[in-house]
């Protein structure tokens, strides 16, 4: 399926997804608030990672629509790669080291594809504790790093904000499954 | 790699415009709610303001040229900073250990990395990365930040480093028999290059120098109000200071002319 009204809902989630990733909140910047951002991106590459049929990945998605199933091997190495590129953007956004997100969302994107199956059968109680899984092991990856390369503390954060990722994700999955109409996939 | 980054820093801009958008509707709709007398009061304020730092920049520029002057009869090569930037924030790095912010000015209005900037109170932070339309200000309250200072009072050299606390900077280093109480105010000393000499950078709030510690522990409020958002100054490097200064002078003799 290759319809117009998919690549504007793709298109505009994914923006939405990095402004609502870098909004600022009211008040002072050390807010309670910023503990349980979740992680907006994460979750939109999570879910088009899930929708989307061809194995090429958000980013191709984006650029050229998404065009039908494809399983050969080159299409699927592709579209991790691409999906790293796309991490790129999202280091300098978040102001991270390059290939932090990139990491992120290309062991995401594999992670999905692999148990993309087994995925489906999953209740949206599953499927909200799986999103705990990712997040948190995502934002422990980033911590990690953050530590090594810019000296940040650890913290309670990926422990937070895996949490409020898991609780939004029924919401913003039916949202986002309700806006692309249904049958598709 | 800084190219590469500087490239989707673009882009990059364009999210944190749209991130803003929400504040700036609302500050729009309220000047457009305000009424007259309001404005009329404010605008009252505004000129009195005007009147009086008009006058004291009339003073400074000649005193500035008549510095410059000096400097040159002495030989000293050093000179007054040049011109400043208006720059507004519009969003900060969405990271609660790291304190930095975007400002709206880039590669096409001259800022380089490593310009200072300050704000109407004291030095706010200096640029540590530029795009093409917007740069990133690391805050002088940032871990990583940490900035060449003197005490006004007694000339004493410090250094100022961040905590990443939003109302303390730590003075490093401060041997325990060092003259610094409370209420001091610490300025850039202008070594290292990086900031002119002379911005405001703190007031002393504590000094704990008890006989159980190897340096003093000073802590001082920063000057700029950083958490605010509004405009900040980058401060220019004066590459043609010759020019400038004679620039100034014909400025000052224009103005000495138009007040007789």
């Amino acid at each position: 399926m290759n319809s117009p009204g998919l690549g504007i809902v793709l298109t505009l989630s994914v923006l939405l997804s990095f402004v609502l990733a870098v909004a600022r909140l009211p008040g002072e910047p050390n807010v309670w608030l910023t503990y349980i951002r979740p992680q907006w991106i994460l979750l939109i590459c999570f879910f088009w990672a899930q929708q989307l049929p061809s194995r090429r990945g958000l980013f191709f998605a984006l650029l050229f629509g998404a065009p039908r199933q494809s399983d050969d091997q080159t299409t699927y190495r592709r579209g991790i790669i691409f999906s790293w590129i796309f991490g790129l953007f999202a280091d300098v956004v978040l102001n991270e080291p390059f290939g932090v997100n990139g990491a992120i969302f290309a062991s995401i994107t594999f992670f999905v594809w692999r148990f993309h199956q087994r995925h489906q059968m999953h209740s949206m109680v599953q499927q909200a504790m799986m999103i705990f899984l990712i997040v948190f092991l995502a934002e422990v990856f980033r911590a990690f790093v953050m530590f090594f390369v810019a000296d940040q503390p650890w913290d309670i954060l990926p422990l937070t904000r895996a949490i409020s990722s898991a609780l939004l994700w029924p919401i913003l999955s039916r949202v986002l499954l309700r806006l692309i109409g249904p049958g598709y996939n | 790699m800084k190219a590469a980054r500087a490239t989707l820093s673009t882009p990059a801009a364009f999210i944190y415009y749209l991130a803003e958008i929400p504040y700036l509707a609302t500050d729009n709709v309220q000047d457009l709610a305000s009424d007259r007398s309001l404005l009329q009061e404010q605008n009252q304020q505004m000129k009195e303001m005007l009147a009086i730092q008009s006058l004291q920049l009339q003073r400074y520029t000649a005193l500035k040229s008549e510095n410059n002057r000096l400097r040159d009869l002495l030989g000293s090569r050093k000179k007054l900073p040049g011109n400043a930037v208006i720059a507004e924030i519009i969003g900060s790095v969405p990271n609660p250990y790291s304190r930095q912010v975007f400002i709206d000015k880039g590669s096409v209005d001259g800022i380089v990395d490593g310009l200072g900037v300050v704000d109407a109170q004291g030095l706010f932070g200096q640029v540590v990365s530029v795009g093409k339309y917007s740069s990133r200000v690391l805050l002088l309250i940032d871990r990583d930040h940490a900035v060449p200072a003197r005490i006004n009072r007694t000339g004493t050299r410090l250094i100022a480093g961040g905590t990443g606390e939003e109302e303390t900077l730590l003075l490093e280093n401060v041997p325990i028999s060092t003259d610094v109480v409370v209420g001091d105010l610490i300025e850039t000393s202008g070594f290292g290059g990086r900031f002119p000499d002379g911005y405001p950078v703190g007031k002393v709030y504590s000094v704990s120098n008890g006989s159980g510690l190897t340096y003093a522990q000073v802590e001082l409020s920063p000057s700029a109000r950083l958490k605010s958002t509004g405009h900040v100054l980058v401060i220019m490097p004066d590459l043609q200071s010759n020019k400038a200064v004679a620039e100034s002078n014909t400025n000052v003799d224009t103005r000495e002319a138009s007040v007789k």
